[in-house]
């Protein structure tokens, strides 16, 4: 007896919460856009199940835009963590298709975090988004600074990391830069040869874009620089062919993304068919090589490869992030 | 006859670009035909060139700019080497430079 009120008790609040929200949608309050794309709770690629969250968060927003290229809202309420390198991609991601798709409008739905909501502020996501702006006040977040580009360009740096010039080993500081302008070179020069096989068009041969975060926390700095282009594993074959084929010749099984990614370090380092080329992607790892306790990480496609403690180690994940991210990280100097 | 000194940061850029000039400003290729050229042609030796006071150098750039003076110019590794000296507090840059140059030189 006792077992069938409570059933019917709580059948009834369930109605009565149902009907609640039913008269808050006809009447607009609290609406809620019934084809928005959540977005997962940590924005993430380095860790797996994250990464996979993050890079089907991406994809649906192309599939989306892809069949229906007009208003994506975009619901970013369950949003409670960012990792640098995963803003970093979607704050790409989204440039791009609104690159592809000029007539697309992106709306979001703040996150319920105030801490991820003042980020996108400070990052300019939220203009992007057409979401209310707000002032950084939490220390984590006040340090965050954004920059992109289509060329390359040293002044840049300023943008980004000028007010850590005097926190940074000047010695950290040039290798830094130099990594920097590697990567943009990278960027602008090879990363859009070819169809970057999203299932979008083409943005068009002028786009050459590349996006940089940086963030300060802990008495560390991390900085981060993407490109959406065809990525490392895809542009080796097409720029050292014959290295390409050397690796390829004693494998069994075709040469990960991973182990694509060390053979352009190992290009750059030997300078091999340098035919006029410098050290290339060597000069990215090496930012952090005169750092101790520096870590440097190359994201392309599905692959990984991390500088950290002085040892070299190579990942290969399920999902492409379809581009190239790299992430340093170093201490900053003790004031 | 006194000997002319470029100071990069001060005469070029503060901030040296990529490779080449189609890519960015202050290109290593805009500072091989703007400085570096100009300074071969004239025959002065030696030119001192000041590496410091820059935020840095992309490898691309200095490539460009002195590996590309054998590469594309075709002056002799030997010419550029005498022509040109440097002043930084970080000499690898230097080696790196020479390395760039007599390298060039191999390839031709």
């Amino acid at each position: 007896m006792k077992r069938v009120l409570h059933f019917q008790v709580e059948r009834r609040k369930r109605l009565s919460r149902d009907r609640l929200a039913q008269r808050r949608l006809s009447r607009g309050k609290n609406k809620v856009c019934l084809d928005a794309i959540k977005a997962p709770e940590t924005l993430c690629i380095n860790n797996h199940k994250a990464r996979e969250e993050t890079l089907r968060f991406i994809e649906r927003i192309r599939r989306l835009a892809s069949m229906k290229p007009g208003k994506i809202t975009l619901d970013f309420r369950r949003t409670k963590k960012m990792i640098s390198g995963g803003m970093l991609l979607i704050c790409a991601e989204l440039h791009y298709i609104k690159a592809v798709y000029r007539g697309i409008y992106f709306k979001g739905i703040p996150p319920r975090s105030q801490k991820c909501t003042q980020v996108f502020s400070q990052v300019g996501l939220s203009t992007f988004l057409h979401m209310p702006m707000v002032s950084a006040s939490h220390e984590d977040v006040v340090y965050w600074r954004s920059a992109h580009g289509d060329c390359v360009d040293g002044q840049r740096y300023d943008e980004v990391l000028g007010p850590y010039s005097g926190a940074l080993t000047d010695a950290l500081q040039s290798n830094i830069y130099r990594g920097m302008i590697e990567a943009m070179n990278n960027a602008v020069q090879h990363a859009y040869e070819d169809d970057r096989a999203d299932g979008l068009p083409q943005p068009g041969q002028q786009f050459k874009t590349w996006w940089m975060f940086s963030q300060e926390k802990d008495g560390r700095l991390s900085v981060v620089i993407c490109d959406l282009g065809i990525g490392i594993p895809r542009s080796l074959p097409i720029r050292h062919g014959s290295i390409w084929s050397k690796l390829i010749a004693g494998l069994k099984a075709p040469p990960t993304d991973a182990m694509a990614i060390e053979a352009a370090v190992e290009v750059g380092k030997s300078r091999m068919e340098t035919d006029g080329r410098g050290k290339g992607i060597a000069d990215i790892l090496d930012t952090v090589a005169t750092e101790p306790s520096g870590i440097c990480g190359i994201y392309s496609n599905s692959g990984l490869l991390m500088l950290q403690d002085g040892r070299m180690t190579r990942y290969n994940y399920d999902a492409s992030i379809l581009g190239t991210l790299i992430y340093w990280n170093m201490p900053l100097k003790k004031s | 006859m006194m000997t002319k000194t470029i100071s990069i940061a001060k005469d070029f850029s503060r901030y040296p670009g990529g490779r080449f000039i189609k890519q960015g400003p202050w290109s290593g290729e805009l500072f091989r035909e703007q400085v570096l050229m100009p300074a071969i042609n004239s025959g002065n030796k030696p030119v001192v060139i000041e590496l410091d006071g820059t935020l840095g150098y992309g490898s691309s750039f200095l490539e460009e700019a002195f590996g590309g003076l054998v590469r594309l110019k075709g002056v002799s590794a030997k010419t550029v080497l005498s022509t040109f000296e440097f002043i930084t507090g970080d000499p690898s840059l230097i080696e790196e430079i020479i390395s760039y140059v007599k390298d060039a030189d191999k390839k031709k």
